[in-house]
């Protein structure tokens, strides 16, 4: 089984993830890219990517991120965020990375990376909590 | 002044498909979500980042407010959320101003920084967010 079908086993998705259209690129134990096209319902006022959709990709990137490190028992959820905005997304394509820094105890910490091409658009931290599922 | 800013959140495409509604926009802004199907994760209770959607909604009218004029462009810079329990069903957003700096009406560019907090039904905080904005008067 691939790292992929192994994450699709533990997670495999949510409505709102995929409502927005974000879909699984690559995947690494504690690493993985999300990639979304961008479709006319997530421009802003402005006609570029509004801020929320970054932060859908960037969440769902550490979220998914961090169950390829999870026992098959384990599920985990956002407690904590912080994020910031370097540069609007003009393109057509958004992706996010997130690298699991650290998931030593039931508190995990995850950082991502959200570009438009090459353009490095947003940062984010997220702290995520690590639970035993209930069956 | 609401229906005119509610017009304005409909014009949003990413906003108005959440269904967004506001229901107040005084010295306190306040928004209602729908706790819709598509806004789920995958426990059943809202998503993170549609609570997001719902905090920067709020928030962002917050900010505009402080210079209500169509050449106010407000835009996020850094967002700090905490997510404090799980939310089921409607949610409502409601921001309140921190802090303004900058000298606006003279150059054209200030900073703020907006408080947010997202309840359920039954008024438990699910979200406690702080929001930094820029704010630049456009080119004309």
């Amino acid at each position: 089984m691939t790292e992929s079908e192994r994450l699709n086993d533990v997670w495999p998705g949510d409505p709102f993830s995929e409502w927005v259209g974000v879909e699984h690129d690559i995947t690494n134990p504690g690493q993985v890219r999300v990639r979304l096209t961008v479709r006319p319902e997530h421009r802003n006022a402005f006609g570029r990517v509004h801020g929320a959709v970054l932060y859908t990709a960037a969440d769902t990137a550490m979220g998914r991120a961090l169950v390829t490190l999870l026992d098959t028992s384990e599920v985990c959820w956002t407690v904590s965020v912080l994020m910031n905005y370097l540069a609007p997304v003009t393109g057509h394509t958004v992706e996010a990375e997130a690298n699991v820094l650290d998931h030593s105890t039931r508190l995990a910490t995850v950082q991502t990376e959200v570009r438009d091409q090459d353009t490095l658009c947003a940062v984010a931290t997220g702290t995520f909590y690590i639970a035993e599922r209930r069956t | 002044m609401q229906a005119k800013i509610q017009d304005m959140l409909d014009a949003i495409p990413y906003v108005r498909s959440h269904g967004m509604c506001l229901e107040e926009c005084g010295d306190v802004v306040r928004v209602r979500m729908p706790g819709s199907p598509e806004n789920a994760n995958m426990f059943g209770s809202l998503h993170a980042a549609a609570l997001y959607c719902a905090a920067e909604t709020a928030a962002g009218v917050a900010a505009w407010l402080l210079r209500p004029e169509p050449d106010t462009v407000v835009l996020v810079r850094d967002v700090n959320m905490s997510y404090k329990a799980k939310a089921l069903g409607d949610v409502t957003a409601e921001a309140s101003l921190l802090s303004l700096t900058g000298a606006f009406d003279t150059t054209g560019r200030a900073q703020a920084q907006v408080a947010v907090t997202v309840r359920d039904t039954e008024g438990v905080a699910v979200l406690e967010a702080a929001f930094s904005y820029a704010l630049r008067r456009s080119s004309p």
